[in-house]
């Protein structure tokens, strides 16, 4: 990490004064500025970014700067759902950056008008007209930092089958198909680690006419033999509750309140 | 609980000297700290319930309720006198053991009139009424009414409420929870001078094994002063905008073939026990019925811990296909993760097939047999709802900002994510729902669900037309928003005409209303008047189904008990174990999920288990020490932090560290070892800490037996010095 020398910050500071426009990132505002000083330092490159627009602050213009693209999204970091915008490169198409979404309730206060443009909302992260105080919208630390696990190394991208016992830290790259035809149908699918098992599908699963336990009908149909266990209301449960409730027929569909 | 915006308020109204803020918590944090205007009040870990009800003690033994609103026993009479909610203080319950309706409210057919209604005792007359016709009701009844065949025992909520608040006098309630009796004085004093503009609010600290009559409790005092939905005072989460639902464009709700489902949840919740077949075959064959297998939670709501035990254990019925999808019981359920637990999961006699929905190696997901990739929360679809703090009316919008970084994958070339998944399995067994002509719009023409943005770009459609339609997006934003170039099957999924407005919102991250828009005069503007219960029948009437006991119908002070009904302090007595661990939401880490963020190990790499300074001193314990947290069915190595800011007799353990997977751990794929990043894994966890309830036959984690709820917080446990 980069520390951020006192003195470094405090000519930083000095050289927006008087500017004319104002940039959102570090490197934008010397890039932006004439203004030189002797014996100022080149900022590094990794810390500054480069901006993602600048605002002129008498007039207010915006200027977008093309290569950069800023799109609104909902934090996960704590489920508390703030909003965010992300900084993303065009080139690379990776998030650079995150931040409060101005038009989200419970990032600003007060949140900016609905009404107010796209491009007149960058003007909530610069000083004209002061909306950079009245309308700053904030995401916390945790909030900063939840688009990293999009880039963990460690991320599956493949569908895995285990190939050892189950919690045994060894796994098998599958197919989509396979993953499919296998979950689905199910059979002897442990067959290749010495295991005979015949194991049920979803298709066998499936199943509203018989009961899960014939001496106890009150458990109701078969098909209560899926469980699905789901991370809190994020948002896109109801397309799996759409198939587990309504599709499949199973009652067990769990969000996450007990524990 | 959107924590943002409730430190924003709570420091803004701090700073202009319009709020006090006392904070309770075993577990003082930083932040939570306004210096020079925070009072922190160090509560013993799951005692909270004995501060409320000694706070309600104060109440009652100084008057201090707003008995003018308690009054009113129905609706109407309430906002006659400006409120706008009521509760059924007034209204008469049968305290009548002979009586065959004993524990229920008094109904007109005990009198031998028809209806479904409640009585009062009313003020005017002093003589029964209905609750609709009374303008106001006594509040305090203790007697007897005539009914069909002879005289009732009967008394009111107020009564029986105040009646259990008084089973101990504010000293005794001061002796359990650690804070003093002036103290609670104090805060109930506060609390009850600001007439109706109060407000109460609670999240992770009732995961403790006697949560229910604290949250109960909680929830009561408020309604005390009237507090509901005024302003100043309680308020409800704002409403979402229509998405899922059965739209002004779309109907995302229903479908040709759609199942009700049917038959009771494998979790033992919302069930009765004495409804089950193990009962009644108990009972036919002359046997004692109690207790049953594992206990029924009859109050519980969507209980995925308690889910996990069950399949653990097949009861009531086997779990056949367990799916874990964007979530990790094994490392968020108290007890889940211990020796005896892990055999039973490894089985596939218990649970046959496992597969996980994951987007890197959890602690669950590591005992799946099959993983499917999932996109991340900046590659998929979401409309997300109102979380608490936030009163106008509201939905954001997650959308793919950025290619997701699955594969692309079957006919329609999609990426592969959960979505993906359940439309392919859907529809290569034929289940309703899914593929062609699966969704009927407004006019009644048949659409499909073949691709994630079938789905959700029609619920942003819906939200659109909720009432007055938004506006489209400008040309201009269009382009500096990249909207202008989204793909085809996007496009394809609505109307034409509706993209615009569609692209409006999303462009903005959801549609919101005016934040300005909180009260309507001295009401909150969204809160529908509700009725507080203070006595509750249906709780009054359901059974502890392992020792046969009915539950309490109003909050009384409930030391924490395994499920038999022995105490947890009898079983563990604080002589061998004097400590109480408490879990707290760590600020620099997420639920379960952020582990693999750099910046974040970098600003906070591990956590500790956090003491007070005079318990360290006693023990002759250091800041820095290693040392081992011991309880009765676990134990775990970790670091100690000597401080001020823990109370006495509590660990404090914030949530989020301690993991042992989440790629910390090497995994082989294809015989390749793929070195696992140990930097995840630092830190110590409460969870597997918590406590198995052994007079329970089989696997089971301590849980409170009503709701169902976990033993994460006042785990009983003591400190070995490792160094
Ligand atoms: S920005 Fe912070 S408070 Fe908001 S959801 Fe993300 S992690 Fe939670």
């Amino acid at each position: 990490m980069i520390k951020l020398k006192r003195r470094t910050f405090l000519k930083l500071s000095a050289l927006t004064v008087g500017a004319t426009a104002l940039g959102l990132g570090v490197t934008g505002c010397s890039k932006e500025t004439d203004v030189s000083i002797d014996g100022f330092p080149d900022m590094p490159e990794t810390l500054g970014q480069e901006v993602e627009a600048t605002v002129d602050l008498q007039s207010g213009e915006v200027k977008i700067n093309s290569d950069i693209l800023v799109k609104s999204s909902v934090c996960m970091g704590c489920y508390s759902s703030c909003g965010v915008r992300a900084k993303i490169d065009k080139k690379t198409g990776r998030i650079m950056k995150l931040t409060g979404n101005p038009y989200h309730p419970k990032c600003a206060e007060p949140a900016l008008p609905y009404d107010t443009t796209i491009k007149e909302s960058y003007q909530a992260f610069s000083l004209h007209g002061d909306k950079g105080l009245t309308h700053r919208a904030t995401v916390c630390a945790r909030g900063n930092s939840t688009f990293e696990q999009v880039y963990d190394p460690m991320r599956i991208t493949t569908p895995l089958k285990r190939a050892g016992e189950r919690g045994s830290g060894k796994w098998k790259p599958i197919s989509w198909e396979q993953l499919i035809e296998e979950t689905v149908e199910g059979g002897k699918i442990f067959a290749e680690l010495g295991d005979d098992t015949v194991i049920e599908g979803f298709r066998k699963i499936h199943n509203q006419d018989e009961l899960i336990n014939p001496d106890s009908p009150e458990m109701g149909p078969k098909s209560n033999g899926l469980v699905w266990i789901s991370g809190g209301s994020y948002g896109r449960i109801n397309f799996a509750q759409r198939f587990v409730l309504n599709s499949f027929g199973s009652t067990n569909f769990y969000g996450h309140t007990g524990t | 609980m959107s924590f943002q915006a409730l430190a924003r308020k709570t420091v803004k109204g701090v700073m202009e000297n319009k709020l006090k803020l006392a904070v309770i918590d075993p577990f003082m944090q930083g932040g939570t700290d306004i210096p020079g205007k925070t009072k922190w009040i160090p509560i013993k870990p799951s005692t909270d319930g004995a501060l409320v009800l000694g706070m309600m003690r104060w109440i009652f033994d100084n008057e201090k309720f707003d008995g003018k609103f308690l009054e009113c026993p129905n609706e109407e009479a309430a906002k006659a006198i400006g409120f706008k909610s009521y509760t059924n203080a007034t209204h008469l319950v049968i305290v009548d053991e002979k009586h065959p309706n004993n524990r229920k409210f008094l109904k007109p057919e005990d009198l031998g009139l028809e209806g479904e209604e409640f009585f009062v005792i009313d003020k005017k007359t002093g003589k029964p009424e209905l609750n609709s016709k009374a303008s106001a009701g006594n509040l305090l009844y203790n007697g007897e009414v005539q009914g069909k065949t002879g005289t009732i025992k009967v008394a009111t909520s107020l009564y029986l409420l105040k009646q259990g608040v008084e089973r101990h006098s504010i000293d005794e309630y001061a002796e359990i929870c650690g804070i003093s009796a002036n103290q609670i004085a104090e805060i109930a004093k506060e609390f009850t001078s600001h007439g109706h503009k109060v407000a109460v609010d609670t999240l992770g600290g009732t995961n403790s094994v006697n949560a229910l009559p604290f949250t109960v409790a909680l929830w009561i005092l408020p309604a005390l002063m009237g507090a509901y939905n005024m302003k100043g005072g309680m308020a409800g989460n704002g409403p979402s905008f229509k998405a899922f639902a059965d739209g002004p464009k779309y109907d995302l709700a229903a479908f040709e073939g759609q199942i009700k489902p049917s038959g009771v949840k494998i979790s033992r919740e919302q069930f009765h026990y004495e409804n089950t077949t193990e009962y009644k075959n108990k009972v036919a064959q002359g046997k004692k019925p109690y207790p049953s297998k594992l206990p029924w939670h009859t109050n519980g709501m969507s209980l995925d811990g308690q889910a996990m035990f069950s399949a653990l254990n097949k009861y009531p019925y086997q779990c056949k296909i367990l799916v874990n999808c964007f979530a990790n019981p094994i490392y968020g359920t108290p007890s889940l993760y211990q020796e005896a637990m892990l055999e039973e999961l490894k089985k596939t006699s218990n649970i046959p097939l496992i597969i996980s929905v994951d987007i890197v190696m959890g602690e669950t997901t590591a005992y799946a047999d099959y993983i499917v990739p999932d996109t991340s929360i900046y590659e998929q679809w979401a409309m997300v709802p109102v979380r608490a703090n936030i009163n106008t009316k509201m939905t954001a919008v997650r959308y793919p900002i950025i290619e997701p970084m699955t594969p692309k994958v079957g006919s329609n070339n999609q990426p592969i994510s959960m979505e993906t998944y359940l439309i392919e399995v859907a529809k290569k067994i034929g289940m309703p729902g899914f593929g062609d002509n699966a969704i009927k719009d407004a006019d009644g023409k048949m659409w499909p669900l073949n691709t994630r943005e079938d789905y959700f770009i029609k619920a942003i459609a819906n939200m659109a037309y909720d009432g007055d339609a938004v506006n489209g997006i400008t040309e201009e934003d269009d382009k500096i928003t990249g909207l202008d170039s989204i793909p085809s099957d996007w496009q394809a999924a609505i109307k034409p005409d509706e993209l615009f407005v569609v692209k409006n919102i999303i462009a903005k991250g959801g549609r919101f209303e005016a934040d300005t828009n909180y009260h309507d005069g001295e009401f909150m503007k969204y809160g529908d008047p509700v009725k507080v219960c203070f006595y509750s029948e249906n709780l009054a009437n359901s059974r502890n189904s392992i020792t046969g006991a009915y539950n309490e119908g109003a909050p009384v002070w409930t030391p924490e008990t395994l499920a038999d009904g022995t105490l947890v302090d009898k079983a563990y007595p604080s002589e061998e174990y004097p400590f109480r661990v408490c879990s707290s939401k760590a600020k620099l880490r997420g639920v379960s999920m952020l582990n693999n963020c750099p910046t974040l190990q970098v600003l906070s790499d591990t956590n500790y288990i956090e003491i007070n300074a005079s318990d360290a001193k006693e023990l002759g314990l250091n800041d820095g020490q290693e040392v081992m947290v011991e309880t009765p069915s676990n134990k775990a190595k970790g670091v100690l932090k000597v401080r001020q800011g823990v109370a006495r007799g509590s660990l404090g353990i914030s949530f989020g560290y301690g993991k042992w997977e989440y790629g910390s751990k090497d995994t082989t794929i294809d015989g390749k070892v793929i070195t696992g990043e140990s930097l995840r894994a630092t830190g110590i966890a409460s969870n597997p800490l918590a406590l198995i309830d052994n007079s329970v036959k089989g696997k089971y984690g301590l849980s409170e037996v009503i709701t169902g709820t976990h033993n994460r917080n006042g785990i009983r446990a003591k400190i070995v010095p490792l160094s």
